[in-house]
């Protein structure tokens, strides 16, 4: 099934996608700017997955001559480490599967990770004004 | 068209146990418009008539009083001793009269669609359910199951208990979709509710099978589960809402009817008369296949320079900036230059300023003076 009939089919109408104040997004797993577009389409034989795992993210691409195949179509790697290690695998494995979508996959990469450390810790508030003694 | 594949059929513990070829109703064209088409006007068979009373509004013996009675002409009920008498009646526009071109129950409800056209979107719609991308896109939680189109061991066929049923579902990773059914049950707007449609839920899988002995009864009472025999399959269920990718299961039975009762696109179905199955014009539709293919490359031109229109971010003024001046006329920059050295020679008074001397032809003045 070529990428692009499937993109046809699902363009105008798919149980993802969201039309509301003019824009349209789309809210299926593989879509990595949640945009409805043939590019980032989740749809594709060809997507792109990127969810959190334990301690760092699970990327998942689709096996090329999958055939009739659903569920071992996908393959999953996880990928651990800080932020500059998995962008640096990331880059490695979209550069030849998708190389259009590696900026969307690294900035998904990073704040998955971001959010799965410390959170900074607040800074004290300022007292405005001189206190009283 | 191309080698079609083989399909895995799995037992009702989900293992593969034997191997099916694709019938070839799974490589019909995907047409969505077709499917639209005869979804909506299909649909449109299952209507029950409704109409308004035929006597509405015309239950009163109302006469027009003429002309002269400076009140408007319409029919106005009479008699007297209550409000009523005097009113208008009868019209649209009145209070209690009529309304505008009555319902009438004889309303043509059915609608025909050519054989043709309906035979075309039910394989439109067989097809569409063997991708899983758009099974995908119509909502079924597919993402566990193993195969499209999932094939299965015909002792489905023989369940008459909905709790095997329901067995049978999670060991082939299709209970996810009934989960999402159950999730998915909310009051409906509207007036519907108080019309014996108080829910609305999403469709689950629809199971195919061959010879019902007792699967109807064992998946009829699973939120969202349909079933159908394969041999009146209807684009009702196929494409819900003129959506093509209904999650589908198949008996092996029923999956391997398919070619006796469709046809291949060269060989005359066994149940429609003359039938064969429409076939694709282009063989591939890979767009970027296409363009990358040996053929076209090695005909195709070299790309050319890429056409930049503004090269540059801003544009500069050439009377103010030299470097564009230059460019626009090369002599400005020798004239720029000869200046330069002139202004540099008159300051080390090389060159002594001319004092211009006046040639007085006091003759000549005096003549023109005269």
């Amino acid at each position: 099934m070529s990428s692009d009939l499937t993109w046809l089919l699902n363009r105008a109408n798919t149980s993802s996608l969201v039309k509301r104040n003019g824009i349209q997004l789309s809210k299926e797993a593989g879509n990595l700017l949640n945009k409805q577009s043939l590019k980032l389409t989740g749809f594709s034989p060809k997507s792109v997955t990127i969810t959190p795992a334990e301690k760092g993210v699970v990327l998942t691409i689709k096996k090329q001559n999958a055939g009739l195949q659903v569920k071992s179509a996908n393959i999953n790697i996880t990928l651990k480490g800080n932020v500059r290690q998995v962008a640096k695998s990331v880059k490695n494995i979209l550069g030849k599967y998708r190389p259009d979508l590696v900026d969307a996959a690294l900035a998904r990469v990073s704040r998955i990770i971001q959010s799965q450390g410390e959170p900074k810790p607040l800074r004290p508030k300022k007292v405005r004004g001189v206190s009283k003694k | 068209m191309a080698a079609r594949p083989t399909v895995t059929v799995f037992n009702v513990k989900g293992e593969q146990t034997a191997t099916a070829t694709l019938p070839a109703v799974f490589t019909a064209p995907i047409r969505s418009d077709i499917v639209q088409f005869v979804h909506t006007n299909v649909a449109k068979n299952k209507r029950q008539a409704y109409a308004v009373s035929v006597e509405a509004g015309h239950q009163t013996s109302a006469i027009s009083w003429g002309t002269g009675r400076a009140v408007s002409r319409i029919p106005r009920v009479s008699g007297s001793g209550t409000h009523r008498a005097g009113q208008a009646a009868f019209g649209n526009m009145c209070r209690g009269g009529r309304m505008f071109a009555p319902t009438k129950v004889f309303r043509k409800w059915h609608v025909k669609v050519n054989q043709n056209q309906r035979r075309f979107a039910t394989a439109s719609a067989l097809a569409a359910t063997a991708l899983p991308s758009l099974v995908l896109a119509r909502g079924h939680k597919i993402e566990e199951i193993e195969e499209v189109p999932l094939v299965v061991a015909n002792d489905v066929e023989s369940y008459f208990k909905t709790k095997k049923a329901v067995a049978f579902l999670k060991a082939i990773n299709a209970y996810a979709d009934v989960e999402k059914v159950v999730d998915s049950k909310k009051m409906r707007a509207g007036k519907g509710k108080y019309r014996n449609r108080r829910h609305t839920q999403r469709r689950g899988p629809l199971v195919i099978y061959n010879q019902d002995e007792g699967i109807v009864k064992a998946f009829r009472n699973i939120p969202g589960v349909e079933t159908a025999s394969v041999n009146s399959l209807n684009l009702l269920q196929l494409a819900p809402g003129g959506h093509l990718g209904r999650f589908v299961i198949w008996t092996q039975d029923a999956f391997e009817k398919l070619d006796s009762i469709y046809g291949t696109t060269t060989q005359v179905s066994e149940v429609k008369k003359d039938y064969t199955l429409p076939h694709s014009i282009i063989t591939n539709p890979d767009l970027p296949r296409l363009i990358n293919s040996e053929e076209i490359q090695s005909v195709v031109r070299e790309a050319g320079q890429a056409i930049v229109k503004r090269p540059f971010t801003q544009r500069k003024n050439p009377l103010k900036n030299n470097g564009v001046l230059v460019r626009f006329n090369p002599y400005a920059q020798t004239l720029r230059r000869r200046e330069i050295l002139a202004e540099e020679a008159r300051k080390a008074g090389k060159t002594a300023k001319k004092t211009s001397k006046k040639v007085v032809n006091k003759e000549f003045i005096g003549a023109l003076l005269q």
